[in-house]
């Protein structure tokens, strides 16, 4: 259920942007930055478009083997339902996208661990990549994760909760997630204080600050 | 807005200059059109149009390049401070300051967070539009603890003209008859949820003296006439007015005092113009204008004007003093008393409570409320101060229902973790504190005197830190807050005392302070300094305590109060 109202808005001008590259000069001088942290702050500020193919393709951070491992994760994490799930939506290829642009090396690097890790342990109790196990095997063995069992230690826990955290992100920030699976109020038109909730109602899906 | 409005070179000697285009410089320049007066209000970032350069303005998560996230190496780069604010993020980062443009440092072993715009409209785009009244207990303060100096005005000389500046602002609240936060000329208050409404019933219960009241908010709940005819309409709650809201629904320079000020035919303005300093003539003992250096080019212009008003903030405005010398004022123009650069201070956001509010699972609330609910500070004299430490807090927060960003970090996955990240989560209830600081002389802004910016200018170094006093306060707010809640049946409290640097609030005021005594202050009480006639600031610089209210309110009073005075006196050739 949609509720928007369309704002007239006249053009935005460019000039904001043109200012934005104009200043990236100044950048390159920057080296040490650039190198502890992700990002490409000269690429251009393009919104992450959902693909079809992100599974088979590199990503910036990961892997091709990676991205498809991760297309998984997302699967098992968020399924589809009467809505998409998060696979659905490529949130595997905005976490890879985002990762790049917004989070540090470091963090990049426990990103990659933690799929290193899952694989690791999915061949030792399943004898196959965790591409290769059926969903009840990928659920389990994600869920035994987040329990510290089958030899997941804490560290891989933190590991974890930082792609988890990012898939939550990816899949509530995207379309989907925000209009259709919760109530995306762009103009909720005033504050109403009370109103009842319905047990099947959706919970709001725009908030101010992510 | 017609062609003329926006010059960059001229001759003309106006009546009067306003430096600054924010909450101050915006009322300033209305204020002076409307008397007739030929304005030129100067800021030193770029042209902001209302709606028109609100570019981050309605697009949704996923249509922004990193779904309101910053690109970490613009943030490193350009806005390592600014990103420490609330309001940051990357629909709203084009009216923030760029630090690495401009620079400043702190004394060692301090930090301060300057948290600023640098583009027209200022922070007034930019601020939470929180609006509360001074009352004589804040003015009295000073004198009856003995830090800092007496206002030289009390609230009977400002009652009429925060009237003045609401009636045309719009401020939404409720009439409580509270000593210490006289009422204001009231749109509807916002809505409190149920739950607000009975933790506000418990502390009214089991706290004689203390109360929870909505915020007052400078937002068009009901827009008057007034308000129609200006082109703004009702708040849509959509709770993203950082990112310029195209309604007008919330105050700003741009939906509400430029309009005001451009249809008298009286204005101009310059942007892209930093002023450098003031031009200080030494025969006449007056200012005759400002010293500009483009924002883009770096190329020098002048000025003039029969009477300057500095708006630029509480910061800028100092500065712009400090760096005005001559040979009357080597320490900075119109500081004789010694008193620029000192008594800075900010309010003190280091405590928060919260909870669980059990039940109410089948009550909700539609929209986004653009404000949350106050307590006031019930410790606002004296005798019903603490035993610890002076002065007093106020607490903001509300009550909310959890949503998918809280409720992930618990362990899950799967169709369960998506139905329950589907729905409305638990009732949660959270207070923040407000607290006031002490005037201190050692909190004060110098001059750097080797590292410049790029225009230029010396930098800042900002000089100020927490005294004990500020601490043990903020230590008893988080208890205070928490045991409020925990009487009201909430579950799950916790609370603490956090260490984060003085500016983080961005209530920054003192500075170049008002008094009655030429000897220890900078202004007089009609924010006229005592050593220039013609030269007025009347932002928070003034401010002679911090007390424990929002400030901008008062920042708008003073400004037009002190532009009808000088009118007058310029009119009577006084000035």
């Amino acid at each position: 259920m949609k509720n928007t109202t369309q704002v007239d808005k006249p053009a935005v001008t460019d000039k904001s942007r043109r200012c934005f590259i104009a200043g990236m000069t100044a950048i390159f001088s920057a080296a040490t930055a650039a190198q502890l942290l992700g990002g490409n702050a000269i690429s251009v500020a393009v919104a992450y478009t959902p693909k079809a193919n992100s599974a088979k393709t590199t990503g910036k951070i990961f892997s091709q083997t990676q991205m498809n491992q991760l297309k998984d994760i997302c699967a098992v994490v968020i399924p589809k339902t009467k809505t998409l799930g998060a696979a659905e939506v490529d949130t595997h290829g905005f976490l890879d996208n985002q990762l790049f642009h917004c989070h540090t090396k470091d963090q990049q690097q426990q990103a990659k661990s933690i799929l290193v890790k899952i694989d690791q342990v999915a061949s030792k109790k399943f004898n196959k990549p965790f591409t290769a196990c059926d969903k009840q095997q990928q659920y389990d063995l994600l869920t035994s994760l987040e329990k510290i069992q089958n030899g997941f230690n804490s560290e891989d826990k933190q590991n974890w909760k930082l792609i988890k955290g990012l898939i939550i992100f990816g899949y509530y920030t995207s379309e989907v997630g925000a209009s259709q699976e919760l109530n995306y109020l762009a103009v909720p038109g005033g504050f109403t204080g009370s109103v009842p909730y319905d047990k099947d109602g959706k919970g709001t899906g725009s908030l101010a600050y992510y | 807005m017609n062609d003329d409005l926006y010059i960059k070179e001229t001759k003309q000697v106006f009546d009067a200059i306003v430096v600054g285009s924010g909450i101050s410089g915006g009322w300033a320049a209305k204020e002076f059109c409307e008397r007739g007066l030929k304005t030129l209000m100067i800021e030193r970032g770029p042209v902001v149009e209302h709606r028109k350069d609100y570019i981050g303005e309605g697009i949704p998560p996923w249509q922004q390049p990193q779904r309101t996230k910053v690109n970490n190496l613009l943030v490193e780069q350009q806005y390592k401070i600014q990103q420490q604010c609330y309001a940051f993020n990357d629909a709203t980062k084009h009216f923030f300051g760029n630090d690495r443009d401009l620079p400043y440092t702190t004394a060692k072993g301090t930090t301060f967070s300057w948290i600023r715009g640098n583009q027209l409209g200022g922070k007034s785009l930019t601020w939470h539009r929180q609006s509360y009244r001074l009352s004589d207990h804040d003015f009295a303060a000073n004198s009856l603890d003995g830090h800092g100096n007496d206002w030289p005005i009390r609230y009977k000389d400002l009652a009429s003209w925060y009237s003045h500046v609401e009636i045309h602002a719009g401020i939404s609240g409720s009439k409580e008859d509270l000593p210490q936060l006289p009422d204001s000329e009231y749109l509807p208050p916002l809505e409190m949820t149920l739950p607000e409404k009975a933790v506000k019933a418990s502390i009214e219960k089991h706290f004689p003296g203390r109360t929870m009241i909505m915020g007052r908010t400078a937002h068009l709940t009901k827009p008057t006439e007034l308000h129609l005819s200006q082109g703004r309409i009702q708040c849509q709650a959509r709770n993203e007015c950082h990112k310029g809201c195209s309604f007008g629904a919330y105050f700003s320079t741009q939906s509400s005092t430029l309009p005001a000020a451009a249809k008298t035919g009286n204005l101009h303005v310059a942007a892209n113009s930093v002023v450098q300093s003031l031009i200080y003539d030494e025969k006449t003992k007056k200012v005759k204008g400002v010293r500009i250096i483009d924002n883009n080019d770096l190329s020098e212009r002048e000025y003039f004007g029969k009477v300057v008003f500095l708006c630029a903030s509480t910061i800028g405005s100092t500065q712009i003093m400090l760096n005005s010398k001559s040979k009357s004022f080597p320490n900075g123009i119109a500081n004789s008393s010694g008193a620029l650069g000192h008594y800075l201070m900010d309010h003190n956001y280091n405590a928060t409570a919260q909870g669980d509010i059990p039940g109410f699972e089948n009550e909700n609330y539609r929209g986004r409320r653009p404000g949350g609910i106050l307590i006031p500070n019930f410790q606002y004299k004296p005798s019903l101060g603490s035993k610890h430490y002076l002065r007093g807090f106020a607490f903001s927060g509300g009550a909310y229902r959890e949503d998918w960003k809280s409720m992930q970090h618990a362990d899950g996955i799967g169709i369960n973790l998506k139905q329950k990240l589907g729905q409305a989560g638990k009732w949660r209830f959270n207070l923040s504190a407000q607290g006031e600081m002490l005037p201190r002389f050692e909190n004060h802004i110098v001059l750097h005197p080797t590292l410049k910016d790029k225009w230029g200018m010396p930098q800042l170094e900002i000089n100020c830190r927490w005294s004990e006093n500020e601490m043990l306060m903020m230590e008893d707010a988080a208890k205070v807050g928490a045991e409020m809640l925990v009487k009201a049946g909430l579950e799950n409290v916790t609370s603490g005392a956090t260490h984060r640097s003085p500016g983080i609030a961005i209530h920054e005021v003192g500075s170049a302070r008002m008094g009655h005594d030429a000897k220890t202050s900078v202004l007089n009480k009609y924010n006229q300094s005592h050593d220039v006639n013609n030269l007025f600031v009347t932002d928070g610089a003034s401010f002679c305590s911090s007390a424990v209210q929002n400030p901008s309110l008062t920042f708008m009073a003073l400004t037009v109060r002190a532009v009808d005075y000088a009118a007058e006196q310029l009119k009577q050739g006084r000035i």
